[in-house]
């Protein structure tokens, strides 16, 4: 009953997430997706920890996560589409003005 | 197996239910391009190095190493019992309450701020108004007109 695999999953996925955002320099959606990807992988070492020690307080921080993670894809796709609205793109280099 | 049978399903239920459904609504209703997946591998290739390398050190320090906060049986009230759920349930409503209202509070000020956020008022639809209809004075919206014969509608209407 080893935790070690689980823990190279979360590990595996919350790279994935960060390589997504590094390799990533123009499309919002796929930085937001990235975004959601690393939560994923921090939510599953939470658990994982969790589990090892025998602490179900990693279980609480994982639903923690969970919700802040869905309540910042809404706001960040709200904000999304209005970015889209204004400029018709969703590329990074066109949010280049603070106001407006 | 490492007992998070129930991480397991709210994990699926969230992120499948809500996020999923979120970002293919926001991928159909956005016309983007996904063509340019041009890597900037070669300038960021020690940065991922190091970036990897000091992720995988860390999950293994943390693997290898003893619990920092003593979790023996018996020493505190949190200790699985072998029931998760009913574990995480009996935190949640007890210790970590407050946390879940907060939470709960999170979420509702996402779906507030998303709404505010998109919500825009258009020109130019054609909404019932039932108000303006009821208050509507027969005597005012008809009127009675004598039309010569021959002048025709045009100056009356």
């Amino acid at each position: 009953m080893t935790t070690l695999p689980f823990i190279i999953v979360s590990l595996l996925i919350f790279t994935i997430g960060i390589f997504g955002i590094l390799f990533n320099k123009k499309n919002l959606i796929v930085m937001l997706m990235s975004i959601e990807i690393i939560l994923l992988g921090t939510n599953m070492n939470f658990v994982v920890f969790s589990s090892m020690h025998g602490a179900p307080q990693g279980f609480i921080y994982s639903l923690l996560i969970l919700t802040v993670a869905a309540a910042e894809a809404a706001i960040a796709l709200a904000i999304l589409v209005l970015f889209y609205r204004n400029k018709r793109s969703v590329q990074v280099d066109r949010a280049s003005e603070l106001k407006g | 197996m490492i007992g998070a049978d129930f991480a397991a399903m709210m994990l699926m239920v969230v992120y499948v239910g809500a996020v999923a459904v979120l970002f293919l609504f926001v991928v159909m209703m956005l016309d983007t391009d996904y063509g340019s997946f041009k890597t900037i591998l070669l300038d960021h290739t020690p940065m991922i190095i190091l970036l990897t390398a000091f992720f995988i050190t860390l999950m293994l320090a943390a693997y290898f190493s003893e619990p920092l906060f003593g979790l023996e049986a018996g020493d505190s009230a949190l200790v699985y019992s072998g029931d998760v759920i009913k574990d995480v349930g009996r935190i949640l409503y007890t210790d970590y309450f407050l946390h879940f209202q907060l939470s709960a509070l999170v979420l509702l000020l996402a779906m507030i701020g998303a709404i505010a956020l998109t919500l825009r008022v258009r020109g130019g639809v054609k909404k019932q108004d039932a108000i303006s209809q009821i208050q509507r004075d027969p005597y005012e919206s008809v009127k009675n007109v004598n039309i010569s014969s021959g002048s025709g509608l045009k100056d009356v209407l």
